[in-house]
Order: C-alpha cells, then structure tokens, then sequence
C-alpha cells in the first residue's frame, strides 16, 4: 500500500534520517528482563566508538539503579542485533560490528533476569 | 411548501438549509470546487441520501447552546465563590486534570480545526452543515475546559502552559499526532478517525472515566462542562455512525477502505486511550472502576456487539482487537511505571499507589499485578525511603506511530519488551505493536515524516540534549515535575487539610 495524494507526488526526507546527526548516528539499545527502566535507551553516538566502552560507559551507567547491574558479565550475554541473533566483537567499534543508524540492540543475560527472576 | 403557511417548521428550515440553499456550481466545475472529497477513493453516488438524524437548525442550536452557557457559567461562579478546590478527594486527583488539560483540551480545538475543514471540504450540503455545527461545539468545548480548568491554575502548579507545552512535550505528542494524523488524511479519513472511532467506539472510556471520575472525587468544574458537553457528545457519535454506515452504503467499494481506516483508527485510539485508562487506575483517589473492567463493558460487550451489527455490511472486527484485550492486565501499570519514572520531565506529579490501593489493583487485576507490577513499586519504595527515588536519566525509544515510548511488551510475554523495525529509503523505523508497524508499513511515506521527541533532541532542536535543558525549553519549571510527594501541591494541600481539622 502506499499513501493517496493530490498532486504530482508524495516525496518527504525521513525526519530522522542519519544526516541530520552531524556525524554521530541514533542507537537504541535494552537489556531484557529489566523492566524498571520501562522502555529501550535510545542514544547519539560516533559510529567509531569502542563496542566496550560503550556497553561499559554509556549503557550500564543506565541502570546504576538496578541490583543487577554489579553482577553483569557482558561477554556472557546472549545478543540480537535488530531482533535477529548476532555475535558482537566487543574489541571492535559499532561500526565494524555492524550497527547502524536507528539499529536495535538486545541483550538478555542468562541467570540476571530481574529482580526475583521476573522481569523486573 | 404550502402557500399560506407563514412560519417555516424544524423540518423545512432544515430541509432548505441542507438542501434547498445548496446548488450546482456552473462557473467552475464541481471537482474544483470541493478538491478534497474524491482522492481518498470513497465513492458517494447520492449525496441526498445523508440523512442527519438531528435535523439542526440554526436557531435550534444557538438557543440550546446559550441555554447551556448560562446553567454552566453559573455553576463555574460558585465553584469560585465556595472555594470548592478544598472540597476535591485529594490534590494528587488533580493530576488527572492536569493530564486532561494538557492532552485533552487541545484535542476539542483540534477537533474544532479539522471540523471546520470538513464543513468546507464535503459536497453534500447535510455533511457539511453537520460539520460545521461540530467545529462550533468543539471550539466551545476548548473554551469551556480552560474556563472550568482556570480556577485550579490560581493555586496548583502544572496548568499554566497547556498551549506552549502541547506544541512541545514529549507525552503530549501521543494525543497531538493522533489528531495531526487525522488532518493530514483527507475528509473520509477523517471523520472516519475521529466521528467514529475516537468519538463513537471509544467515547466511553474516555469520557466516563474522567466526567465520573470528576464526580467521584468531589470536582464540580470538571463535572460540570462534562454535562454539558454531554448532549454535543451524543449528537458527534450520532454523526460519527451515520457517516460510516452512509460511506457503507452508497457503494460496496468503499467497503474495503472503511475496513483498513477502522483498523487503523481502532488501533490508534485504543493505543492512545492507555492514557486515559491509567488516570482511571493511578490517578483518581477515589476509584470509578478499573481499565480492566471498563475495557470488558465498554469494548468487549458493547464495540464486539456494534461491530456485529456493521457486519451486514461486510464489515469485520477490526484487526488486533485480541491484542488489545490481552493487554488490558498490563497497558496502565506498564504507562504508569513509565509516566513515573519520566515525571521529571512532565508537568504532572506522580507516585506509588499506597497499601490500599495496592489492595485494589492486586483484586483487579490479579496474578500478573502481584508478580510483576507490585514488586516493581515495592522496589521503587524502598529506593524512594533511601532517598533515591526512581528517575530514568536517559530518553527512550519511541513508537514512530503512536508516539508513546515503547514500554510495550509482547503478547505473549508481559516480561520482555518488544521492538519492531521496519525500513524505508533506507531509514529503519521503530514501533511498539503490530498494529502500529501495519499502520506505518501501509503509508511508510507518511510516518517517515514523524516528529518524534527524542530524535529531535539528539539531532539538537529542542533547547539541549539533557533533560535539563529539554525541560527548560518546555516551559516547564521544576517545581511542576516530579514527586508528588513533598511537591508545593502535596504542601498546599497539607496546610487546608490542617486548617480545616483546626474549625
């Protein structure tokens, strides 16, 4: 399906197309099973950025409110890169590892699944 | 008409008014003249079929209007002279009027606009006049809200900005690009959104709750412009039932564009009423009936049955109904954690329901509410007693459709959020539901275009890429957000309730 219009055509730019960034791009990211933080994070980064750094320095810091969050071991997280499975390289940058602009990332962690295990 | 008969009737003024005064344009062709009411594909082969089952006139309507006025301003002066903000449940009630105010009031002038372009924009005379009445209820509707509203701003925060901070607020771009949404599409569309959907198929649990709610907790201005809307209500849901069935009628081929626009439409008010449905559940002190349970009267009972009837016309269930009513154990404690956790950066107080509150929502909603939900606020409390209360710093996902950050978890899986992509021209796109990705992937040239808050805060057009800033830009002041707990309400609040025990 496609939009009806008056006119010649229909043709707009995406509101949130990676240009309007200035370089960085848009990241959204969720650690499952941790539903007092309600929603995914959304983020502007540098494409050129450390995986690592920012899992370690950026993203977890989110949920410093979590008692989870000491005991993370990312490496042992199980990772979906726009809901599809996918092994990150935590030594490379987002860009090398495949993330994009507007991409979703999910981890979920085996044995950390919220507060009493229910999602919490 | 007779020949000696001097006054006209109700019926024949109508009659003129709707027929009588209309022509056939010569100087330029129809199709000219009114643009706008073919390119949706709706074919209507005899626009004097439209049968407006409330034959308004003129002079019909400004006498019940003003009649309304009088009765309505003279009870809004008393609410003035008898100081009756002292007599509401309890200030954190009022944040329901807040989230009205801020979210709902700008709808009526919403409605106002768009029913003024649809009193242009159909040919049939009857259609156009019956818009036309419309866009004048709706204007007064607006008016008579800030009016009622305006005696609370004099002593709570958060009713001071409702114009600048629709225009801005993350929250509010939920109930505003329902409307936008609306506008954009053409006249049909249009009416089919917001005369049938929003106002016929889910009035009641929009209106019920709040106007019952208002009753319920001791407000009289709010009760009181509910009332007299009420009688405009029922004459927009008329309309809203007549238009659709008409649309039904005249040709079988709108039959399948009514379909995707009820789809459509359903899922997007249903989505936008999660709102609503939490001010009933968390905001009221004094509770009218849970979303759970109005959701089961007013949909499951009543919009399963009218659908049923707009069977015969080869009309079926709109889609992902079943999602919706799955979800009715979980939408307004997933809203509620999430309107809790961002109230730093609303105009609105939040907090946790007290102990017989918590009562209440175990015994509504049961098993889901006592594994998941409550251990989440007990948590939250504990953090809250440690001087910690729970605030998240970093902006969320956003739904591209619906506009609500995507709390949302999946169907089958209250515990795991879901996320769903979709890609155009080479932008991918995020959405809380099926039922919203079938709305973008239908008409993806549209939603691409969406002003979603967080997007625009990182791409730098809203005042700072902190929260901070980003409040600062909304023209909302700190001591409008947060805790209500502690908050200049809950203080005010205090001081009457210890002044009255003092008489």
């Amino acid at each position: 399906m496609t939009v009806k219009f008056i006119g010649d055509s229909y043709d707009f730019p995406c509101s949130n197309r990676v240009e309007n960034y200035g370089g960085d791009m848009n990241l959204y990211m969720v650690w499952d099973h941790h539903l007092i933080y309600c929603a995914p994070n959304a983020y502007r980064v540098s494409g050129d950025m450390n995986f690592r750094d920012f899992l370690e320095q950026v993203f977890q810091p989110d949920y410093a409110q979590h008692p989870d969050v000491d005991k993370v071991d990312w490496e042992k997280g199980v990772w979906q890169l726009e809901n599809q499975g996918w092994t990150p390289d935590f030594s490379k940058s987002l860009k090398e590892n495949n993330i994009a602009h507007n991409s979703f990332i999910r981890v979920s962690t085996p044995g950390l699944e919220g507060m009493h295990g229910v999602g919490n | 008409m007779a020949k000696n008969q001097r006054r006209l009737n109700l019926s024949q003024k109508y009659q003129l008014m709707t027929r009588g005064l209309d022509w056939e344009t010569t100087y330029q062709p129809m199709d000219k003249v009114f643009p706008y009411d073919k390119y949706e594909g709706i074919k209507i082969t005899d626009w004097d079929k439209w049968q407006d089952p409330f034959r308004l006139t003129m002079d019909a309507y400004w006498k019940y209007q003003a009649e309304k006025e009088r009765k309505l301003y003279a009870i809004l002066d008393s609410v003035v002279q008898n100081n009756s903000q002292q007599n509401i449940s309890d200030a954190r009630y009022l944040n329901a009027v807040k989230i009205w105010m801020q979210g709902v009031t700008p709808l009526e002038y919403a409605a106002f606009r768009g029913f003024n372009m649809l009193g242009r924009g159909f040919r049939g005379a009857g259609a156009r006049v019956a818009c036309q009445f419309q866009a004048i209820d709706e204007m007064r509707h607006y008016q008579t809200q800030v009016h009622a509203f305006a005696h609370y701003n004099k002593f709570f925060n958060g009713f001071n900005q409702h114009a600048r901070i629709r225009d801005r607020a993350w929250y509010l771009s939920i109930p505003k690009s329902y409307f936008e949404d609306a506008m954009t599409a053409g006249p049909f569309e249009f009416i089919t959104a917001i005369s049938f959907s929003f106002e016929y198929v889910l009035t009641n649990l929009l209106f019920m709750p709040f106007v019952s709610g208002a009753a319920h907790n001791g407000d009289m201005a709010t009760t009181t412009f509910g009332f007299s809307a009420q009688s405009d209500e029922s004459r927009h849901m008329t309309l809203g039932l007549e238009i659709v069935k008409f649309m039904l009628e005249q040709h079988e081929d709108n039959v399948p564009i009514v379909q995707e626009w009820l789809d459509k439409w359903f899922w997007r008010g249903y989505r936008l009423l999660g709102l609503i449905g939490t001010m009933m559940d968390y905001m009221l002190p004094k509770k009218v009936m849970s979303w759970r349970q109005a959701w089961e009267i007013y949909w499951e009972e009543n919009g399963v049955a009218l659908f049923n009837d707009l069977a015969r016309y080869g009309i079926r269930m709109p889609k992902h109904h079943e999602t919706a009513t799955r979800e009715k154990y979980r939408i307004t404690h997933e809203f509620w954690s999430t309107i809790y956790q961002f109230s730093h950066a609303t105009a609105l107080y939040t907090w946790l329901p007290d102990e017989e509150e918590m009562d209440w929502l175990c015994a509504e909603y049961g098993e889901l509410f006592e594994k998941l939900y409550k251990p989440r606020y007990e948590y939250w409390r504990e953090l809250d007693a440690r001087g910690e209360r729970f605030f998240q710093k970093r902006l969320p996902v956003v739904c591209n459709v619906c506009q609500i950050p995507i709390f949302h978890t999946y169907p089958d899986d209250p515990c795991k959020n879901i996320c769903l992509v979709s890609e155009y021209k080479g932008t991918k796109h995020q959405m809380c539901s099926e039922g919203c990705k079938d709305i973008f992937d239908r008409e993806p040239e549209k939603y691409c275009q969406a002003y979603i808050p967080p997007q625009q805060i990182y791409q730098g057009n809203c005042g700072g890429a902190t929260l901070e800033d980003y409040r600062k830009w909304l023209h909302i002041r700190d001591e409008d957000a947060g805790e209500y707990y502690g908050s200049e309400d809950n203080q005010l609040w205090e001081k009457w309730q210890a002044e009255a025990a003092r008489v």
